[in-house]
């Protein structure tokens, strides 16, 4: 239990909280403006982290149980290729690789085996599988596992909305408590965690990180004929 | 019904793509190439003489893109998938190139998904790093005028984007029509629906010079970018075919597109020139 306090309590320096994943461009749209917003689309958050993140997070758990690095591997590069926007790929990367050196240096001077068998030495893996392989080489439980990842994202997104908008603290508070009861209602099932049933389909969310700009007509590269 | 279409594109010695394979069964046709933009592309029109689909229906493309060769592929219509009591219709579609060097456009019109039909799409395209490649996948809904919207039964999508052997874009989702009734956020929200991929793959400005056989003279650029959404108003979408058609610089610089709601209520699509771009 203090363990994924400190995993998944946001003092971890993992850097989660610097990145909104979109959410900042809905509100800086108004499309977000109260808590009762925040709550709704953090549950489209919800709901997609459950049918991707979750998806790679059991994988990479299950994967460095058997000692399967290849698979991790191919994780790697599926998750890549679900992220096309640079924005997101970027910040999954960032944070994973910070993830997994924070617990590396949990063990400082006898670091788990698990880590050495990791083929990037640079430890840039996406957060979700960062994630699975942190809470496998720790061996704690996959339940727990997915409920702090989803209740962690969860969180670092309610703080950014209440920086943003922003909110008052017991009114975050509030979404984050009606987030959490939502997430614990939820009966998800591990057998359906493989890639099979994924469902990558969130355009909002997709398209929310990707920084506007407005379509140029005079733009050389455009108008030029060849 | 099952329509299959086996497509070779290859360049002669002028540099003009014409075809050189070609096999297809009803209700798939293909009309001869025109010459459109003095480089020799192939713009190619297919037909689906049967009008749209229904339960059990299949239609099985495979485009080949030969080396130096230039594509533009599109259908004369939007495709129909029609109200079925059961069952569901399927496509599925093959693009790749056997070496670097090639030019492909597949901008097909929009997938108009009827109420209560079923389809499932799998796309699978391999390039190579010099390459470039331009792909677009649109659905719509049915009678919108009508009222209807989204009201399909179920629509799965898988897309891979191979480049260099490695996969690059993977897109997995089966959606049922009725979740997208309610306008919930971060998933289609107000969006009429669109599905926009496009990958690039070499500089811009360099493009107009870049002939087959002057690989490696230039400096290349490898991209990919996605996005989903499109706009109701279809003057803004084909704006920006008609940049990627007449100005193959749009496809090279490193470019995204997003889709953003409009006053009308719709959304229009804006090419987003990143920093990288050569403009």
């Amino acid at each position: 239990m203090l363990t994924w306090l400190q995993l998944a309590g946001g003092t971890f320096p993992t850097g989660s909280f610097n990145h909104s994943y979109g959410l900042e461009t809905y509100i800086q749209s108004g499309r977000v403006r109260s808590a009762a917003d925040v709550e709704a689309i953090l549950l489209a958050y919800m709901d997609v982290y459950i049918q991707t993140d979750l998806i790679f997070v059991k994988q990479a758990y299950e994967a460095i149980r058997r000692n399967d690095t290849e698979a991790i591997e191919t994780l790697q590069s599926y998750y890549s290729a679900t992220k096309p926007a640079s924005e997101l790929h970027a910040a999954s990367l960032k944070t994973g690789r910070s993830l997994l050196l924070g617990v590396r240096n949990l063990y400082a001077g006898q670091a788990p085996e698990s880590f050495g068998r990791l083929k990037d030495p640079a430890m840039m893996y996406h957060y979700a599988l960062a994630y699975g392989l942190s809470a496998a080489i720790m061996e704690l439980p996959f339940h727990e596992t997915a409920q702090t990842y989803m209740y962690a994202g969860l969180a670092s997104l309610v703080s950014v909305a209440t920086r943003i908008i922003p909110l008052g603290q017991n009114e975050s508070q509030l979404v984050l408590f009606r987030l959490g009861r939502r997430l614990s209602e939820l009966e998800i099932d591990d057998q359906e965690l493989t890639l099979e049933k994924m469902n990558t389909f969130s355009p909002g969310l997709e398209i929310a990180p990707w920084p506007m700009k407005p379509y140029i007509p005079g733009c050389a590269c455009l108008d030029k004929q060849i | 019904m099952r329509g299959t279409l086996d497509l070779g594109i290859t360049a002669n010695r002028r540099n003009q793509s014409f075809i050189s394979r070609m096999n297809y069964t009803f209700p798939l046709k293909v009309l001869r190439p025109f010459y459109l933009d003095g480089i020799g592309t192939a713009y190619i029109y297919l037909l689906d003489t049967a009008g749209g689909m229904l339960a059990g229906d299949s239609l099985d493309y495979r485009i080949r893109v030969e080396d130096g060769a230039r594509l533009y592929l599109t259908n004369a219509s939007a495709s129909k998938s029609y109200v079925m009591n059961g069952g569901g219709a399927q496509v599925h579609q093959f693009f790749f190139r056997r070496t670097a060097g090639q030019h492909g456009v597949f901008f097909p019109e929009e997938v108009m998904l009827f109420k209560d039909t079923t389809l499932e799409t799998a796309t699978r395209i391999e390039a190579e790093r010099d390459s470039v490649f331009a792909f677009c996948d649109m659905y719509a809904c049915g009678r919108k005028h009508k009222g209807e919207r989204f009201e399909f039964r179920s629509m799965g999508n898988l897309l891979e984007i191979v480049i260099d052997g490695k996969l690059a874009v993977w897109e997995k989702y089966r959606v049922d029509g009725h979740r997208l009734q309610s306008g919930q956020p971060g998933y289609l929200e107000e969006y009429t629906l669109g599905d926009f991929i496009h990958v690039q793959q070499r500089d811009g400005r360099r493009y107009a010079a870049d002939r087959p056989g002057m690989p490696g003279r230039h400096r290349r650029r490898r991209g990919v970018g996605g996005l989903l959404a499109s706009s109701e108003r279809s003057a803004d979408r084909e704006s920006f075919k008609r940049g990627i058609r007449g100005g193959q610089g749009l496809l090279s610089t490193s470019m995204g597109a997003a889709a953003a709601p409009d006053a009308e209520g719709g959304a229009a699509l804006y090419p987003q020139i990143t920093d990288r771009t050569l403009c």
